[in-house]
């Protein structure tokens, strides 16, 4: 496991250059803060400079960055302007609800596009292929926030269906105990299994949404993967071999197609964590894409840096989970050769 | 909301489904970021909240508006926590007697002292004392604890805006004793504790607080300032897209959708599903700025001839769709009436502007960078197309810059920005209120740049005029010069548009746009 954790030890840089960078950056906004958060027609020039003082703008950068870093290493993420919270706070409230809308899309996605992909690979030019690409152009083209407000128009305004667009859970509900602020696992950990049914209902429009940004890159990699592997000299032996074609596609062809799908599917699903601002925007979604959103139009700088730093750490994660996942599938990658 | 019912005893509860009748679901763009009116980048949306929540001493009257829509009157000044108050001969000094039985939400009586702490916690800090200032209150001393019940503010000089101000949105009273207990040697004031804890006595509670999607408030049914509202409960929802905001409002789901854009106002008023309030808002105004401390605009011919040029009914139907108050037309060159903001007396004449133009010299014209933030681009953006066609045809050669949001503030503050386009708002009705923010002094809010010798003595001399004929005479006149010298360009006073399901009564415009919870009832 060495490997493994020279891999791990790896992230300790990477994460400091992404503290730097972030800390940079955000002081690099042509925006000043103090002249932003004065924004009362009131305000003269000593009001503005005692607020500036009050958020420790006044001192040199080196100072802030130093006041920066000692809060960090004592977890303290520092306070958003913009919420009024503890940027932790933020973070730990907002992030399972992504989290949650995210894992409920990808599935989806994934058991949509996969199988979508293969198929469409299997028999060219047949019903699944024009499907397969059908999807890819509409999920490519159609912004998300047209599609979702599609949805609610037809499955909320006009059917009835579905229920209102707004936010994890009926409005009057008292949201279940927290456990991993997964409503769907604590409504279940809580054995309760309405609030189960009424949480589902309410992430499967949004879910949906994300789901169909999604499909369209995982359905076209899985295609081309799964037609190039079909077309090479080992396949052709197998069938030459009179191996049964249950056994040529699942066996031998689908598990040399993953590798690129797994890699995509990791970059999807980072993606989907951190950027899907416009579909928690619709649906009221309290993500943490929307979150920091408002910070950086709001010039709150804790709440920018915090969210890069957690969303960098989650996608070092991933990174991670998809490095091990593509060795697990392929001997070569040889990142647990000594394993 | 087909999942109401009996629930009692699963971990998700719903509210029976006939409390319907006496609780209100609200949605809104935004949340509040404090419930502290004096801390620090408190938007806009935490005044519903404190306002709801506090009792301020004095409150605006109740005027009703042409179509029968309540609003807020400037005019006439009543008693809130102060059941009465009188103003000495001289205008120096206002004597606020208490109403005795009024307590705060923990049942704990309202006192001077409480009042006290709350005046001085305003000049305390730098957000409050700013607002403060503009009725003459920057020192606790001005404020004087006569007994329990009686507070005695007195200003060094007679200001018109020193009871307008104890009446505004910031100076709320809190509870002394519940906020000092949160105090610590490094914040005296409590603004940690009060930021995100309400210590006051208004018509409504704070049950429950989920920052950035919503907040639950039941009526205090112990509040004496006025007749007990008509909701028990209020829901309050962060909804940031207006297009699911008017959905659940249609559909029924919710009671009062707020901040509609113009065309789903307009297209719901036709629709007719739900009703749409859509009042002018007084205080509130759309411009374009020109800086004049710099050429070209730093000559009034140039600023003129920008004024005769711009298609102004063009702009106020594509950016507005015509929901709002025109300031453009009107009685050139003197005051029509004494309020301001009003109709500049300029209009659409391009053959004027080019005469204007070719006086001051320019006669083929210039290059010039209009600016607009992209936060205000739904309309600001067709207000620019259209400037730049529009003055293309005297000559200026416009170049549009969309600045991201956030940062218009800082350029305006350095006057780094030529000629852009902005919004505003002045809480007070006062002309010479409006004069001496948005036409005076070396803030970012004289947009224009504004530096005329007369004008500056008589926005000083307005606020302490006692003689009420002296007073008119010299807003007359700053009238006349605004118009003349056209340093930014009222264009409009956008609506405030506010959804509501038929059933829902009461609604009343306030100074500060945001929801009113007293006066809502169902019928």
């Amino acid at each position: 496991m060495s490997l493994l954790a020279r891999r791990l030890f790896g992230v300790v840089p990477t994460l400091l250059g992404v503290v730097v960078v972030t800390f940079v950056l955000t002081r690099l906004l042509p925006g000043d803060p103090a002249a932003f958060f004065a924004n009362s027609p009131t305000a003269d020039a000593a009001t503005i400079a005692a607020i500036r003082q009050k958020l420790g703008l006044d001192l040199p950068l080196w100072q802030q960055f130093l006041l920066y870093l000692g809060a960090l290493l004592r977890g303290d993420l520092g306070q958003s302007i913009v919420t009024g919270q503890p940027v932790a706070a933020d973070l730990l409230r907002l992030l399972p609800a992504s989290a949650e809308l995210t894992l409920a899309a990808f599935a989806m996605a994934v058991l949509v596009a996969v199988p979508l992909g293969m198929a469409a690979a299997l028999r060219r030019g047949s019903l699944p292929d024009h499907l397969c690409r059908l999807l890819g152009t509409a999920g490519v083209s159609l912004p998300t926030f047209v599609s979702g407000l599609l949805l609610i128009h037809l499955f909320y305004y006009r059917f009835g269906i579905a229920p209102e667009p707004i936010g994890r859970i009926d409005p009057f509900a008292i949201p279940p105990p927290a456990m991993t602020g997964f409503f769907l696992a604590d409504t279940l950990l809580a054995g309760d299994l309405r609030g189960f049914a009424a949480a589902a209902r309410q992430i499967v429009l949004p879910a949906v949404t994300m789901a169909l940004f999604a499909i369209a890159p995982l359905a076209r990699v899985t295609r081309a993967s799964m037609l190039g592997v079909l077309g090479s000299d080992f396949i052709r032996a197998a069938r030459a071999n009179g191996l049964r074609r249950r056994k040529i596609v699942l066996s031998y062809a689908l598990r040399n197609a993953l590798l690129p799908i797994v890699t995509t599917l990791g970059m999807i699903f980072s993606g989907m964590l951190g950027a899907n601002v416009l579909v928690e925007r619709v649906f009221a979604w309290p993500g943490v894409g929307s979150y920091a959103l408002d910070a950086l139009v709001g010039l709150d700088y804790a709440p920018v840096q915090g969210f890069v730093l957690v969303m960098a750490g989650l996608f070092i994660g991933v990174n991670l989970l998809v490095d091990l996942a593509c060795a697990a599938i392929d001997p070569r990658a040889r990142l647990l050769s000594d394993a | 909301m087909g999942l109401a019912g009996g629930m009692a005893g699963a971990p998700m509860r719903w509210a029976q489904a006939q409390t319907r009748a006496e609780s209100l679901r609200v949605l809104s763009e935004a949340g509040p970021n404090s419930f502290d009116p004096s801390g620090i980048g408190v938007n806009r949306n935490a005044i519903q909240l404190h306002w709801n929540t506090y009792d301020r001493l004095l409150r605006f009257g109740t005027r009703a508006g042409p179509d029968g829509t309540l609003s807020y009157d400037y005019s006439t000044i009543e008693g809130e926590l102060a059941e009465r108050f009188e103003v000495s001969g001289d205008r120096t000094a206002i004597t606020l007697h208490l109403r005795r039985d009024a307590t705060f939400h923990d049942g704990s009586p309202v006192t001077a002292a409480d009042v006290k702490w709350s005046l001085d916690r305003m000049v305390g800090m730098p957000i409050g004392r700013a607002q403060f200032a503009t009725g003459s209150m920057t020192d606790p001393a001005q404020f004087v604890v006569l007994d329990a019940h009686t507070i005695r503010v007195t200003t060094p000089r007679p200001d018109r805006f020193t009871l307008p101000n104890l009446a505004a949105a910031h100076p709320v009273i809190f509870n002394a004793r519940l906020a000092r207990a949160h105090a610590t040697p490094d914040d005296p004031w409590a603004s940690d504790w009060l930021r995100t804890n309400v210590a006051g006595g208004g018509a409504f509670r704070l049950d429950h607080h989920v920052p950035g999607q919503s907040l639950t408030l039941s009526r205090f049914d112990g509040w004496k300032s006025g007749a007990l509202p008509g909701f028990r409960r209020v829901l309050w929802q962060v909804v940031p897209n207006a297009q699911s905001r008017r959905a659940s409002l249609e559909r029924g789901d919710a009671d009062i959708a707020q901040d509609l854009p113009p065309q789903d106002a307009v297209s719901m008023a036709r629709e007719g599903r739900a009703k749409v309030a859509g009042v002018p808002m007084a205080g509130t105004f759309q411009f374009i700025g020109m800086n004049s401390t710099r050429p070209p605009f730093d000559n009034v011919l140039v600023r003129q001839a920008v004024a005769w040029a711009l298609p102004y009914r063009q702009m106020f139907e594509a950016a507005l769709f015509g929901r709002g108050q025109p300031l453009f037309g009107g009685r050139p060159g003197e005051a029509d009436g004494l309020q301001f903001p009003q109709p500049l007396g300029y209009d659409t004449d391009p053959a004027k502007a080019k005469a204007l133009l070719a006086a001051a010299g320019l006669a083929d014209g210039f290059d010039t960078t209009f600016s607009f933030e992209l936060s205000l681009a739904p309309v600001a953006e067709p207000v620019a197309l259209l400037v730049q066609e529009a003055l293309g045809v005297i000559g200026i050669r416009v170049t549009i810059d969309k600045v991201p949001g956030g940062q218009l503030g800082t350029l305006l503050e350095k006057k780094a920005v030529p000629f852009f386009f902005e919004a505003s708002t002045a809480y007070f009705a006062a002309p010479d209120y409006f004069f001496r923010i948005f036409y005076h002094g070396p803030t970012r809010w004289n947009f224009g740049g504004y530096d005329n010798a007369e004008f500056g003595a008589l926005v000083q001399k307005t606020r302490f005029e006692t003689d009420d004929a002296a007073y008119e005479a010299d807003v007359r006149r700053m009238i006349a010069l605004a118009k003349r010298d056209v340093p930014i360009i009222l264009l409009w006073q956008p609506a405030l548009d506010t959804g509501m399901r038929a059933d829902i009564g009461g609604y009343k415009y306030q100074f500060h746009r945001q929801l009113e919870l007293r006066t809502l009832k169902r019928a």
